[in-house]
C-alpha cells in the first residue's frame, strides 16, 4: 500500500508544484492517476519513488518511509518512467540482468522469469540486440520488463501504455490486473481516459497540484451527474477546481 | 547566407548546451557555480598563459640575434596546426556524424553547403577555444618582445582565425572518406571509434614523417642558417604547405605572402565543400541506425549473463559497457588514455627508420638499471607517466554529467549513493590503471627480465601508479559532482562541451606538479635508502587518496541528494 499524507513539493522556494496531497493506493486495486498536463502527476510519482524529496508531508510504501529508509522502500517498487530512451547501448538481456542485480534477484529462477516476460511481450528474439535498435514500443516493453523483474509488490507506472502496440498494451493491462488481483497495489498515470475507465478500481484526479477527486468511477459519476462521459466529467472536475 | 548563419547559431547554441532554466533561484545557484568554475579555470590557466607568454618573448630574444626569429613563429603555427589536427578528428566525427541531427536537418529547405558549412563553422569555432589559451599568449609574447607594428598584429589576428582551417579540412576530408568507404559496416559505433583512431595515427604519422627537420645533419642546418634572415623557416611545415607563407607574412610583414596564404586557405575550403557535398550526406545518413540480429539469445550466452552480481559490480559493468560502446564517450573519455604511447612511438619509429636504427638494447645496458640512481629514475618515470597520461582520463570527470536526463535513475534504484559513486569512481580507476599501470607493468617486466632492473621496484611502482590514478579520478569526480551538466540533447554536449573536464584536468595538472614537488622535497630532507623512501612516497599517496576519498564521498552523497 502506498500512503501519501499532506505531501507538498515546492521548487526553488517559490513554485508549488504539488500542494497538500493526501491519498492512498490500496492493495488489491489498480489506481489511475489522472490530470491535465503540468498538473503535478509526474512530480508526485517522482516523490513516491524517491527521485524527488517532498518539501512537506510523508510518503510510506508498505509502511516504510521513503525519506527515512529510501533503499528499503525502493526495493518494494517497480517503477516505469515516462522516458524509455535509457541504456541504449546495452543489449536487452544485459539491461534486464543489470536491473536484476540492482534489485537483488537471485540467479535461481532469473532465466525463467526473463523468458516468461520476454514471451509475454514478444521480445524473445530482441534480447540479444542493443536497445538502440529497438522501436519506441520495444524500448517501453524492455523498461517494463526491467521494472517488474524483481516481482515488486508495488507497481508505479508513468504513462506506461504510450507507444505500446495493441498486443503489448493488452498484456500489460492484463498483468496489472493479475498483480492487483494477487493482493498487490498498482498506481499508474495516464492521459487516456478510456483506459482509466476500463482498468481502474479507483481514480485520483490532480489539477494544479491539488487532489480534486479520489474514489471509484461510480462515485465520480455520482458527484458529477451532469456529465455523460468520463471525458466530460474530467473536464468538469478540472475546470471547477 | 542568412540561413547558414542561423543554422550555425542554432547548432552552436544546442552544442554548447547550458542548463535548462527552471526558476530564478536555480538559475542564480547555477550561475554561481558556473562563475566558480570559470574562476577556477582562470586561476588554473593563468600560470600556463603566463608561461606561454614568456616563452614567446623568450624565443624571440633567443632567435632574433641570429636572425632566425621566424622559427619561433613557425614552431607556434606548426604546433597549433598539429594540435588542431589531433583535436580535429574527434571533433569532426562528433559534430558531423555523432550528433544525430542530420536526419532532422535534411527535410528542412536548406542547401547541402549550408548544412556542411554550418557544421564546419561550429567545429572551427570550437578550435578557437584551444587557440585562445595556447597559441595567443605565445604570439602576444613574441609580438611585444619584438616591438611589432600594426601590420604584425593584423596578420596575427588573421593567422589565429585561419590557422585551424587547413587541419580541419584535412580531418574532415579523411573522416568523410573513411565513413563513406565503411558505410555498410554493421557496427557504426565501432566504425566511428576505429575511424578516429586510424585518422589520428595516420595524421600523426604523416605529419611526423613529412617534417624535414629530423632529416638534416648538423652541417646542412649550419649551411641553411648562414643563408640569411629566417632561412631556417619552412623546415617543420610538413603537411601544411601554406604555413610557410603565413610565417613569412607575419615574420617579415609580407603582404604578398599573406595573400598567398589566404588564397591557399580559400582553395582548401572550396575543395572541402566540393568533396563534402559528394561524400558527407551519403556517409552520415543512417549513422544512428544500428543493425539487429533479432535472433533468440543462445542458452549459453543467456546462462553467462544471468549470473547474479553485487549491485556495485553490476553498476560498474554498466558504466564500462556504456563508456566503451558509446563512441563519443569512448573518444573523449577513454581513447587518449590508451593511445598516448603511440604519440611517442610513431616519431620514434620514424626516426628509427630514417636514421637506420638506434641500439636501444645497448643504450639500456649502458644505463645500468641495477643501480640505485637508475631505479629511482624508473620509479619517478612510472609516477610521471601515471600522473601525465591520467590527465586524459575523463571517465570520473564526466561520471555524473553522462547520466543526463537519466540522472533520476540514480535516485530511483535501491542502491545507496555511496555504492553508485564507488562504481563510478572504479570505472575511472580501471580505465586509468589500464592505460598507465598496465603499460608500466609490461615495460617493467621487460626491464627486469632483460636488463636487470631490481624486482623490489615492481610493487612500489604499481602501488604508486594506482594511487596516482585514484587521486586524479577523485579530483575529477569532485569537479563533476560540484557542477554536473545534466541537461543535454546529444552525448557530445555531456562530455565535449563540459567545462568540468578542462577544470578537472588543470586541477589534476596542478595536483600532479604539487605531488612531484612534495616527493622531491621529501627526497631532499630524508636521507633514507631508496626502498624506504619509495615506501614513504606510497604511504604519502595512500594518505592523500584516503583523505580525498572520504571528502569526495561525503560531499558526493550530500550533493546527489540535493540535485533534482
Amino acid at each position: 500500500m502506498i500512503q501519501l499524507e499532506h505531501v507538498s513539493k515546492v521548487y526553488n522556494g517559490t513554485h508549488k508544484a504539488v500542494d497538500d496531497c493526501s491519498f492512498s493506493v490500496e492493495d488489491g486495486k489498480i489506481t489511475g492517476f489522472i490530470g491535465p498536463n503540468g498538473a503535478g502527476k509526474t512530480t508526485t510519482l517522482k516523490m513516491i519513488t524517491g527521485i524527488l524529496e517532498a518539501t512537506e508531508g510523508s510518503i510510506t510504501l508498505d509502511g516504510v518511509d521513503i525519506k527515512r529508509n529510501g533503499v528499503e522502500a525502493k526495493k518494494k517498487i517497480g517503477f516505469v518512467s515516462d522516458n524509455p530512451d535509457s541504456f541504449l547501448r546495452l543489449k536487452g538481456l544485459e539491461y534486464l540482468n543489470f536491473m536484476a542485480d540492482i534489485y537483488d534477484v537471485p540467479t535461481e529462477g532469473r532465466s525463467e522469469k526473463i523468458k516468461e516476460m520476454a514471451e509475454r511481450f514478444e521480445m524473445a528474439d530482441a534480447l540479444g540486440d542493443k536497445i538502440l535498435s529497438y522501436s519506441h514500443g520495444m524500448r517501453q516493453k524492455i523498461m517494463v520488463m526491467g521494472a517488474l523483474l524483481h516481482s515488486p509488490s508495488l507497481w508505479i507506472l508513468d504513462e506506461p501504455l504510450t507507444g505500446l502496440d495493441p498486443k503489448a498494451a493488452f498484456e500489460l493491462k492484463d498483468m496489472m490486473r493479475e498483480h492487483a488481483d494477487s493482493g498487490c497495489a498498482v498506481l499508474f498515470s495516464t492521459h487516456v481516459l478510456e483506459v482509466a475507465e476500463k482498468l481502474c478500481d479507483k481514480v485520483v484526479i490532480i489539477n494544479k497540484g491539488r487532489i480534486v477527486f479520489q474514489g471509484t468511477l461510480d462515485q465520480l459519476r455520482q458527484d458529477y451527474p451532469e456529465g455523460t462521459s468520463l471525458e466530460e466529467i474530467f473536464l468538469a472536475v478540472t475546470e471547477h477546481a | 547566407m542568412r540561413k547558414y548563419l542561423i543554422l550555425t547559431g542554432k547548432l552552436l547554441k544546442s552544442g554548447l548546451g547550458g542548463f535548462a532554466a527552471s526558476g530564478k533561484n536555480k538559475k542564480k545557484k547555477r550561475n554561481l557555480s558556473q562563475g566558480v568554475m570559470w574562476l577556477i579555470l582562470l586561476v588554473c590557466l593563468i600560470p600556463m598563459i603566463g608561461m606561454l607568454y614568456k616563452a614567446g618573448g623568450g624565443a624571440y630574444g633567443l632567435l632574433a640575434p641570429i636572425g632566425q626569429e621566424g622559427v619561433a613563429l613557425e614552431l607556434a603555427f606548426f604546433a597549433g596546426s598539429i594540435m588542431n589536427l589531433m583535436l580535429g578528428f574527434p571533433m569532426i566525427i562528433s559534430v558531423f556524424y555523432m550528433t544525430g541531427d542530420i536526419e532532422k536537418l535534411l527535410y528542412l529547405p536548406l542547401h547541402p553547403w549550408q548544412i556542411v558549412g554550418a557544421k564546419f563553422t561550429v567545429s572551427l569555432l570550437y578550435t578557437y577555444l584551444t587557440s585562445l589559451y595556447f597559441l595567443c599568449p605565445f604570439l602576444v609574447g613574441y609580438g611585444i618582445a619584438s616591438g611589432a607594428g600594426a601590420i604584425f598584429w593584423i596578420f596575427i589576428v588573421i593567422a589565429v582565425i585561419l590557422l585551424p582551417v587547413m587541419p580541419l579540412v584535412y580531418s574532415a576530408i579523411l573522416s568523410m572518406i573513411i565513413m563513406r568507404v565503411f558505410k555498410k559496416a554493421k557496427n557504426k559505433d565501432f566504425l566511428s571509434i576505429i575511424s578516429v583512431i586510424l585518422s589520428l595515427v595516420l595524421a600523426f604519422g604523416i605529419s611526423s614523417f613529412t617534417s624535414s627537420m629530423g632529416n638534416m645533419g648538423n652541417q646542412q642546418l649550419m649551411d641553411m642558417l648562414m643563408k640569411g634572415r629566417n632561412s631556417l623557416m619552412g623546415l617543420m611545415n610538413g603537411i601544411f604547405p601554406s604555413l610557410r607563407f603565413l610565417e613569412k607574412g607575419v615574420a617579415e610583414g609580407s603582404i604578398l605572402s599573406m595573400l598567398i596564404f589566404l588564397g591557399i586557405t580559400a582553395l582548401a575550403l572550396v575543395v572541402f565543400f566540393l568533396i563534402a557535398e559528394r561524400l558527407y550526406f551519403a556517409g552520415a545518413m543512417g549513422m544512428r541506425e544500428t543493425t539487429a540480429r533479432r535472433k533468440a539469445v543462445s542458452s549459453r550466452e543467456s546462462h553467462k549473463l544471468n549470473r547474479r552480481r553485487s549491485p556495485r559490480q553490476a553498476y560498474l559493468l554498466k558504466e564500462l559497457r556504456l563508456l566503451i560502446r558509446t563512441p563519443i564517450y569512448f573518444m573523449n573519455c577513454v581513447m587518449l588514455v590508451f593511445l598516448w604511447p603511440l604519440f611517442f612511438l610513431i616519431p620514434l619509429v620514424i626516426q628509427f627508420s630514417k636514421s637506420g636504427g638506434i641500439d636501444i638494447g645497448g643504450l639500456l645496458s649502458a644505463l645500468d638499471l641495477g643501480s640505485t640512481g637508475a631505479s629511482a629514475v624508473v620509479l619517478f618515470v612510472v609516477l610521471c607517466v601515471s600522473l601525465g597520461a591520467g590527465l586524459f582520463n575523463y571517465v570520473a570527470g564526466t561520471a555524473i554529467s553522462r547520466e543526463g536526463k537519466n540522472f533520476q535513475f540514480m535516485k530511483a534504484i535501491p542502491v545507496s549513493f555511496r555504492t553508485q559513486l564507488q562504481a563510478k569512481l572504479l570505472s575511472g580507476l580501471y580505465i586509468g590503471v589500464g592505460g598507465t599501470t598496465l603499460y608500466c607493468l609490461i615495460i617493467l617486466l621487460v626491464l627486469m627480465g632483460c636488463f636487470g632492473l631490481p624486482v623490489w621496484i615492481l610493487p612500489f611502482a604499481l602501488i604508486g601508479s594506482v594511487l596516482a590514478n585514484l587521486i586524479q579520478c577523485l579530483i575529477q569526480l569532485f569537479m563533476d559532482l560540484f557542477h554536473p551538466k545534466l541537461t543535454w540533447e546529444s552525448e557530445q554536449q555531456a562530455v565535449k562541451q563540459n567545462m568540468n573536464v578542462m577544470v578537472g584536468m588543470l586541477l589534476n595538472l596542478i595536483a600532479g606538479v604539487g605531488i612531484g614537488m612534495l616527493i622531491f622535497w621529501l627526497y631532499k630532507i630524508l636521507s633514507l635508502p631508496l626502498t624506504a623512501y619509495a615506501a614513504v612516497v606510497c604511504v604519502l599517496l595512500a594518505a592523500i587518496s584516503f583523505l580525498l576519498y572520504k571528502g569526495v564521498m561525503a560531499y558526493g552523497i550530500r550533493r546527489i541528494e540535493s540535485l533534482e
